[in-house]
């Protein structure tokens, strides 16, 4: 009974180990399937073959061993040797690509830098030609405005001459060009000699200040009654008027009005008093054509 | 009790284990592979794996240990397996942290240029 039985386990034992198709080795399947993925990539045949071939040489003899249905611990550590070269060639291809990916990306940044140096140098020329533009135009504007200053003062100069020239008076109203009573004939609104040259000077300022017009007011002193004062006082004005536009001064730019024996300007109790009132004012306006109305 | 046939028992036995197994490698050989081990993982040390490929240069480790046990206690073919897979794990954890070193070095350019083409385009927007 017991021969029987150690024969059996010899036999056993025998057609385990030598006989019959070799037992399937979970990690060799796993072996191939990943070597075949790992020959199958171009790259990793490309770039790493030597460690490619290490694998291969690994997997043929796991296969072998399983060939020779050697012990499964035998196989299962030739598997994982060929396993691990596996992934060995895997890393190699990956650690190849990324030293060459290295060196164009370094070739690339020597552009790139190049590239960033002349857009800088680029840019701070933009920057100076911007500067100097500004201070071009700065120049430009500062004399710009020299000259309208001395433009200015040249009219002024001249506007303060010409109303010197004009004898005219500076008042709350502006310009006021005051004829007085000796200047026209005595309660007559006819213009003597000397009236007519003032009235010359008056057109003479309004032709070289075209853009000014002018009021004409008339006044008398008290003597005599209200009515013929203002009649007077308003035929005196037209009189002015006249004077002008017979000169060519454009009607539009002249007003008149008789105030008669209102708004007098000294006493009418002495000969001297009235004949400061019987006066006729020229009010000039502002160079908008603009006349304030009398307070 | 019968004599059992001890003598074609015990030579089929042999014959078995013969033709199914390897033979005990001698113990001097195994100990010049176990030192291989040591020097591939001391490169994979030195090319930062303990940083880059922490759990393969563990394992190396590991099975250089286990090895030198099997082979103090005179194991020698455990032992000559253990060093084998030892030596693979440690150049398998020495080329992945070369490799995750050289694709950081990559990125590190690539972002640099990307920092540089910004700088173009500040540039260019004046």
């Amino acid at each position: 009974m017991l021969r029987s039985v150690l024969a059996a386990l010899v036999l056993a034992t025998v057609a385990v180990g030598c006989g019959g198709p070799p037992a399937a080795n979970a990690l060799l399947t796993e072996t191939e399937t990943a070597y075949l993925e790992a020959e199958s990539a171009p790259d990793i045949a490309r770039s790493a073959p030597v460690a490619l071939a290490d694998a291969r040489d690994a997997l043929a003899r796991a296969r072998a061993a399983q060939a020779e249905k050697q012990k499964p611990e035998a196989v299962t550590h030739l598997a994982y040797l060929a396993r691990q070269r596996v992934r060995i060639a895997e890393e190699t291809a990956r650690l190849n690509a990324s030293a060459q990916d290295i060196e164009r990306a370094r070739a690339e940044r020597q552009q790139v830098q190049l590239e960033a140096r002349t857009a800088e140098a680029e840019a701070a020329q933009r920057s100076a030609e911007a500067q100097r533009a500004a201070a071009v135009a700065a120049q430009a504007s500062a004399e710009a405005q020299r000259v309208a200053a001395e433009a200015a003062l040249r009219r002024a100069q001249e506007l303060a001459a010409q109303v010197t020239d004009l004898q005219a008076q500076l008042t709350n109203r502006g310009l006021v060009l005051t004829l007085g009573d000796v200047l026209f004939d005595t309660a007559e609104a006819t213009l003597k000699t000397g009236g007519l040259r003032a009235v010359d000077r008056l057109v003479s300022f309004l032709n070289d200040y075209p853009q000014r017009t002018v009021l004409i007011e008339g006044f008398t002193d008290e003597v005599g009654s209200d009515e013929s004062n203002r009649a007077l006082s308003e035929r005196r004005a037209a009189s002015v008027r006249q004077a002008l536009l017979d000169r060519g001064v454009a009607s539009l730019r002249v007003q008149t009005r008789g105030y008669g024996e209102a708004f007098p300007v000294a006493s009418n109790g002495t000969p001297e008093g009235r004949q400061q009132n019987r006066r006729v004012e020229v009010v000039i306006s502002d160079d908008t054509g603009a006349i304030p109305a009398r307070q | 009790m019968p004599l059992l046939p001890v003598r074609p028992l015990a030579l089929a036995s042999v014959l078995v284990l013969a033709g199914c197994a390897s033979s005990r490698p001698p113990a001097g050989a195994v100990g010049a592979e176990l030192d291989a081990a040591q020097s591939a993982i001391a490169q994979a040390d030195q090319a930062s794996a303990a940083q880059h490929a922490p759990l393969e240069l563990r394992n190396a480790r590991q099975k250089a240990q286990q090895a030198r046990a099997a082979l103090d206690a005179g194991d020698t073919e455990v032992a000559r397996r253990l060093s084998a897979e030892a030596t693979v794990d440690a150049e398998l954890a020495q080329v992945k942290a070369r490799s995750v070193v050289s694709q950081a070095a990559v990125e590190e350019v690539r972002e640099s240029i990307r920092a540089l083409r910004e700088e173009i385009e500040r540039s260019r927007r004046g």
